[in-house]
């Protein structure tokens, strides 16, 4: 297999992932035609719907048979339609996709940089108060539920304050300064746990680099220590960086479901609790499904990267 | 193991890990108020010395609900781990001592669990079975067991070349043997690292679940879903989401604080060899 | 006569390393064969990467071997995981060379002693503990130590117990793998001489690895010489060093130095030029040829057969004729 054995295990996880999607929706007890109508089964037109909704979703037949449905509705990217507004999912996900990402890069833009800067400084002076700071507020970050510290800064901001808005969208294009104030509270909330987790991280990393014999040996021999941070350290320290955030990627997702919640974005957060609320399978099918794809191809992008940084580590 | 050296967080956990167990056990000894209590006279109390942390829209200890609320996060937190532990360990072992295909499935299963954002694989769940302190623990330990089998396999694999287990490899000694009374035990140090880790995880997924709805619903108490009632109340009465969310963020704080600690108790040891 | 405990015939043992899609063969050890006498120390020398520890394990059945036969006492070899098996792993004990990893660090040095007691039943419950004892008795160390924790010995001290839990099953056979190379010297003349005490006092073979040719000299009846995984030269102690006939087994003694100052100086040094072959890719014919100084055409293409030269002393090389 040569090369590309490592990537074919993406495929197999992929594939698993697609799975464990197809077989939950399936866990609950009773007819799943009632359950994928949700709601709205109480009308006049339900046996006719059932029956469309047993028919493109092959309920009526064996498991096997509803999984190939399934899987080739995938492949050819036919997430179905919403139970609620009868639009497509696909439709609804690329609508609010645009939301997430920018979210999701903001944050990240906001917290790598910050963790980088603060990661590097306190492990230059270690022991000292300010890298003791560091690292406790670094914690109490992590510690956080960001939700709350997000609803304090809205109450702080945009009610005591009236800063900023508490809540809502404007389109970047359509109006940036007003896309800016409406973000500016949702990204800092959601940068917070990655904040905590990057400086730790990168502290940890820095630390143990900066002890090693290679390092006092260029110390001896009069290189300046901020060179020897940004040339040797930084490098060395802040490659498996790339790693973590592909692995943070994931829960920065699954803190965007609520920060989306608690500042009314219109994401794909949003869109899925709303589906989960209103029982609306399709919606949360199709919706779980696009995330976990995009979240496992920023990870196999992410190990490539790495690779390529760092060409004889044993991933 | 350097003991002096920990002397004083070992008293201070201790404190912390018992104040914890009384909370979830015996809450009657630590509050006179009793959580469901309704008190019209004290809505939305400023905290007093009679409340600490004032009350809620129906008059209630602030307190004393955070107090009992504590058993549900233990039961969510240490269920969710130990059910975890079950699972992982023993796949651990066998994945990292024996390699091959086997590892190679059990590898790629862990793999994939671990790439479902933990709240996604959540939603999902909660979406077809409802809401429960159970699906929760549930939840949790399915996306726990991999991180922990990630470990164990590791450790195995570095243990397994050891020369002690070699020994006891040329000595005849039964596999089963090998795996829990020599390779397990060596492992207990990365684990007792990655176990606070994990509960504070838990803790925070729990609030966040419980806030949107998904997780422990009211009238069950739970830190998160004392979050989600006090929502309405940061304008009026900012110090009863304060307090659950600085409870919560204590708590979280100090697992992690735990875990780096054992962290450290690990690795100097390492280091000297 | 003594009677033959392990006979090892034509065994060559391959490692396939993967690499990037391709797969490579190593061969570790090509094409060896020997045995192994009741009652005598038989040593193994060669540098690093000759092969001699992968043949220790071999021996003893520890190592898959890619072809050949391995019998003990008349009986091949059984299959791993079966009752023959764990009744062979009690005859046929191993001691490796780290003392520090050779220990669980979570059980005591008595727990770790009574394992191979306890796995084959060599004693009721009750006699386990004075077993114990008097096995940290015969190897010189403390009854008190039976309650310890490794971390509380030294190197020394933990071979001494890793060689009373090889003896502690009463075994046949004792492979010990490179088992001073780890010590100091003082500690290795130590070790040395207990294993010569044991030796005595028990009907016991011992199969001594080691690429230090003074301790193996001290301690061997019998000597095998490896390179690159084939054997090179195999004969009795006192033969191979007065009058070693392979080249390389010359340039192994040459180097070696002499305990006495006045006689080392006076030696003609011809040391070993050139460095070990990869072993991925070792040279044609006889694999010694690219640091030979007597080699000629016939050793670029033919690889040499081992032939008796005296009695009990056989070499692989063209320059020798065989008897």
């Amino acid at each position: 297999m040569g090369k590309l054995a490592p990537y074919f295990r993406f495929l197999v996880i992929l594939w698993v992932v697609v799975t464990v999607v197809f077989v939950s929706l399936r866990l609950t007890p009773g007819d799943p035609a009632l359950l994928l109508l949700g709601p709205t089964a109480g009308r006049q037109d339900t046996s006719e719907r059932l029956a469309d909704i047993r028919e493109r979703y092959g309920l009526d037949r064996p498991i096997i048979i509803q999984y190939g449905i399934y899987l080739s509705d995938i492949v050819t990217a036919d997430l179905g339609k919403s139970n609620r507004s009868e639009r497509p999912v696909s439709e609804l996900v690329k609508t609010a996709a645009p939301v997430t990402i920018s979210l999701i890069c903001l944050s990240m833009l906001l917290a790598i940089p910050i963790s980088i800067y603060l990661g590097l400084t306190a492990a230059q002076k270690r022991e000292r108060p300010y890298d003791r700071s560091v690292r406790t507020l670094a914690t109490l970050a992590m510690a956080t539920p960001s939700f709350w510290v997000g609803l304090l800064l809205v109450n702080f901001f945009s009610i005591r304050l009236g800063l900023l808005p508490p809540s809502g969208y404007i389109k970047l294009f359509v109006d940036p300064i007003g896309y800016f104030s409406h973000m500016m509270l949702p990204v800092v909330t959601l940068a917070l746990y990655l904040i905590g987790t990057l400086t730790r991280f990168v502290y940890t990393e820095t630390a143990d680099t900066l002890e090693q014999d290679y390092i006092r040996v260029s110390r001896a021999m009069g290189i300046s220590s901020k060179r020897i941070l940004f040339q040797f350290v930084a490098r060395n320290s802040l490659t498996p960086m790339i790693i973590i955030v592909g692995v943070e990627v994931g829960t920065l997702i699954g803190g965007a479901v609520i920060v989306e919640e608690v500042f009314g974005l219109p994401g794909l957060g949003r869109l899925l609790l709303n589906a989960v609320l209103g029982r609306d399978y399709p919606v949360v099918q199709g919706t779980v499904l696009s995330i976990t794809v995009v979240v496992i191809l920023l990870n196999i992008l992410a190990e490539f990267v790495y690779k390529l940084l760092n060409p004889r580590s044993k991933l | 193991m350097t003991i002096k050296l920990m002397k004083l967080p070992i008293i201070i956990f201790s404190t912390l890990g018992l104040l914890t167990l009384i909370s979830a056990i015996f809450p009657q000894f630590l509050t006179p108020y009793h959580p469901d209590e309704i008190d019209v006279t004290a809505l939305l109390q400023k905290p007093s010395w009679s409340h600490p942390f004032g009350c809620d829209e129906l008059g209630t200890d602030v307190l004393a609900r955070i107090i009992y609320g504590t058993r549900l996060e233990l039961m969510v937190c240490l269920g969710s781990v130990a059910l975890a532990s079950i699972f992982g360990i023993p796949c651990g072992l066998v994945a990292g001592y024996f390699g091959g295909k086997i590892d190679w499935i059990l590898t790629v299963i862990a793999d994939s669990i671990l790439s479902f954002p933990i709240i996604l694989f959540a939603v999902l769940i909660v979406a077809s079975l409802g809401a429960s302190v159970l699906t929760l623990v549930g939840v949790l330990a399915f996306a726990f067991i991999p991180r922990i089998f990630r470990l164990i396999r590791g450790q195995t694999q570095i243990i397994s070349s050891l020369g002690y287990v070699r020994s006891a490899e040329a000595m005849g000694v039964k596999t089963v043997k090998i795996l829990f009374m020599h390779i397990l035990p060596n492992t207990i140090g990365p684990l007792m690292v990655i176990v606070p880790q994990l509960m504070a995880i838990a803790v925070l997924i729990e609030a966040g679940l419980s806030f949107i709805g998904l997780g422990i619903q009211p009238p069950q108490i739970s830190w998160g879903s004392l979050l989600l009632v006090s929502k309405n109340y940061y304008v009026a009465a900012p110090w009863y989401p304060l307090a659950v969310g600085g409870v919560t963020t204590l708590a979280a704080a100090v697992l992690v604080f735990a875990g780096d600690l054992a962290g450290a108790a690990v690795n100097p040891l390492r280091r000297l060899k | 006569m003594s009677e033959i405990i392990l006979d090892i015939k034509k065994i060559s043992v391959n490692f396939n390393k993967m690499f990037f899609g391709r797969s490579q063969t190593i061969k570790a050890i090509d094409n060896v064969s020997l045995q192994i006498f009741n009652s005598e120390t038989f040593g193994i020398v060669g540098e690093s990467g000759s092969g001699k520890s992968t043949l220790g394990n071999a021996m003893i059945g520890l190592q898959t071997i890619t072809s050949g036969e391995i019998f003990y006492k008349e009986i091949a070899l059984p299959l791993s995981g079966t009752k023959d098996w764990v009744r062979l792993r009690r005859q046929l004990q191993i001691i490796f060379q780290d003392p520090f990893t050779s220990l669980n660090p979570r059980r005591t040095i008595g727990q770790s002693l009574a394992e191979p007691i306890i796995t084959h039943n060599l004693c009721s419950k009750n006699d386990v503990t004075s077993k114990v004892l008097s096995l940290l008795d015969q190897v010189g160390l403390n009854s008190n130590m039976a309650e310890r924790y490794p971390n509380a010995f030294s190197g020394g001290q933990l071979q001494r117990i890793c060689i009373a839990r090889a003896l502690a099953a009463q075994p046949q056979l004792i492979i010990c793998d490179e088992i001073t190379s780890a010590l100091d010297v003082s500690t290795q003349a130590q070790i040395i001489s207990l294993l010569k005490d044991l030796k005595l006092k028990q009907d016991l073979s011992l199969v001594f690895i080691s690429h230090d040719l003074g301790l193996v000299r001290n301690i061997a009846d019998r000597i095998l010489v490896m390179y690159l995984g084939r054997i090179v030269e195999i004969g009795s102690s006192d033969i191979i060093f007065s009058n070693p006939k392979h080249p390389y087994t010359q340039a192994l003694i040459n180097a070696a130095p002499i305990p006495e100052p006045s006689r080392e100086a006076a030696r003609i040094k011809t040391p070993l030029f050139g460095e070990i072959p990869d072993p991925q890719n070792p040279p044609s014919g006889c694999f010694f040829r690219t640091r030979c100084n007597q080699v000629h055409d016939r050793c670029l293409v033919e690889t040499p057969e081992l032939k008796q030269v005296k009695q009990g002393q056989f070499v692989s090389c063209h320059n020798t004729e065989a008897h």
